[in-house]
């Protein structure tokens, strides 16, 4: 398609992206956790340049709002932190999308990274993408089974 | 993705009902929304998103089942632009894709049951290719794709423009008509006429039909045996004669006229056969006179004498 009539698609698709964004706030606003529309530009702009940078098209609703209905609750995220973790975790998300080869569902790889970064991870955004993300692309790509424990034996 | 709707829309289409920016712009809406319908279903909901190179295929396809539509008159332009619900139409291009796949495998069939008794690596590797390309291909989602190793040179290769069955069944008619022509002679001269045109006709890339034809034709040219397959360094200096004499369209009639009588002879009453052996006789032309200077023995060939 030609480049006027992209830029036209994308524009919509950021709108869109920006009306569900405040709708969320409505739902983390009872976690004390809240965007402003400074940060939720921040956000929606960030997403397509993810999306470009990892060679992606994206259709309908986004990765935005069910990463942001499943992170609400973590224990590791607060106001402070909320949305440069949510810039990092996008990020994270359509790079290990990518690495998975289309092999892991997006509600998948949401719940295997809220189940670690609340674990093991202990909202450490650096251990979760350079050790079990990068993990569990590896097993996925080799067909293995993901771990569910850790080496003492505990579930994450 | 491409910059203008050429992949959908035939050039010979567009001349017949030009476009205007506002409909075309409204053509490429509808395409984004079938396209998120399609990526939806192709990743059964699971991803919101898919790799450019994946959404490129998917579009493609989408492109290549609507202009099959156009093709076979099943909605016209008009009706594409006015039509809320592309699915519908889509799904009347993958009803029309499943009957040219029946048919494909019917072509199939006659080829294998057609097949000249040579063992040709390359042309058993074709035949197996495409008997697997009726498993592999996806007319859902990737109906523009040819799934299989074709390896076997046809004597008129299949336009580049064709793609996914429309090209397999292309080749298949192709090479329906080349073993035909190949089954009208004996196959021992077919084998001995091979083995003069290339050594290692078994193992090489080389087309079986072109050197038979061109010597019927030839033989046709000088009024011989044209299933003797044999062309005599005599034939060949009669050969020689008649073009150093004639000019170029009286040449082209002659050579018409000759595949006209081999196709007679051969009762191939086919027109898109008599057609393809006229073609092969036409492109006889530039080879012979480019040879005329140092001899004809390389296009003609002489069957050895059997012991």
């Amino acid at each position: 398609m030609d480049d006027g009539f992209a830029l036209a698609v994308v524009d919509m698709q950021k709108k869109q992206a920006m009306a569900e964004l405040r709708e969320c706030n409505e739902l983390t606003v009872c976690y004390d956790l809240y965007l402003s529309e400074q940060q939720i530009y921040e956000l929606t702009e960030r997403r397509f340049s993810a999306l470009k940078d990892t060679g992606r098209v994206e259709f309908g609703q986004g990765i935005l709002k069910k990463l942001l209905t499943a992170f609400c609750s973590s224990p590791y995220i607060t106001q402070q932190n909320y949305p440069d973790t949510i810039l990092e975790l996008q990020d994270s998300f359509y790079y290990f999308k990518n690495e998975s080869m289309e092999m892991i569902s997006d509600d998948e790889l949401i719940g295997f990274m809220k189940n670690r970064f609340d674990g093991v991870c202990q909202g450490s955004l650096e251990y979760l993408s350079n050790t079990t993300l990068e993990e569990l692309c590896r097993n996925t790509r080799y067909g293995y089974d993901v771990d569910e424990i850790d080496r003492y034996g505990r579930p994450f | 993705m491409t910059n203008d709707l050429s992949i959908l829309i035939p050039d010979a289409l567009v001349a017949e009902t030009p476009l205007s920016d506002e409909e075309i712009t409204l053509l490429k809406i509808k395409l984004w929304q079938l396209l998120g319908q399609r990526t939806e279903r192709h990743t059964m909901s699971d991803s919101s998103s898919v790799p450019i190179e994946t959404a490129e295929q998917l579009f493609n396809s989408i492109c290549f089942t609507l202009q099959i539509c156009l093709k076979a008159k099943i909605c016209s332009l008009s009706e594409l632009l006015s039509n809320d619900n592309l699915q519908q139409i889509l799904r009347a291009g993958q009803a029309e894709i499943e009957k040219k796949i029946a048919y494909g495998k019917t072509l199939l069939l006659e080829v294998m049951h057609t097949a000249p008794a040579i063992k040709n690596i390359s042309y058993v590797d074709t035949v197996k290719g495409i008997t697997a390309f009726f498993k592999r291909y996806d007319h859902r989602y990737f109906a523009h794709e040819i799934p299989a190793d074709i390896d076997y040179q046809l004597c008129h290769p299949v336009t580049d423009q064709l793609l996914g069955i429309e090209y397999i069944n292309d080749y298949l008619q192709r090479l329906l008509v080349e073993n035909r022509f190949i089954g009208c002679f004996d196959s021992k001269k077919v084998k001995l006429l091979l083995n003069c045109y290339c050594r290692d006709y078994r193992g090489l890339l080389i087309n079986l039909y072109d050197p038979v034809a061109t010597n019927a034709i030839g033989l046709a040219l000088v009024g011989r045996d044209v299933f003797a397959l044999d062309i005599s360094a005599d034939t060949r200096c009669v050969i020689t004669e008649i073009f150093a004499d004639l000019s170029k369209s009286d040449a082209i009639n002659r050579l018409a006229a000759a595949a006209q009588e081999v196709c007679e002879l051969t009762n191939t009453a086919n027109v898109s056969a008599q057609n393809y052996l006229k073609q092969t006789a036409f492109d006889l032309y530039p080879r012979i006179m480019a040879a005329l200077p140092t001899g004809i023995g390389g296009i003609f060939l002489t069957l050895p004498v059997e012991v």
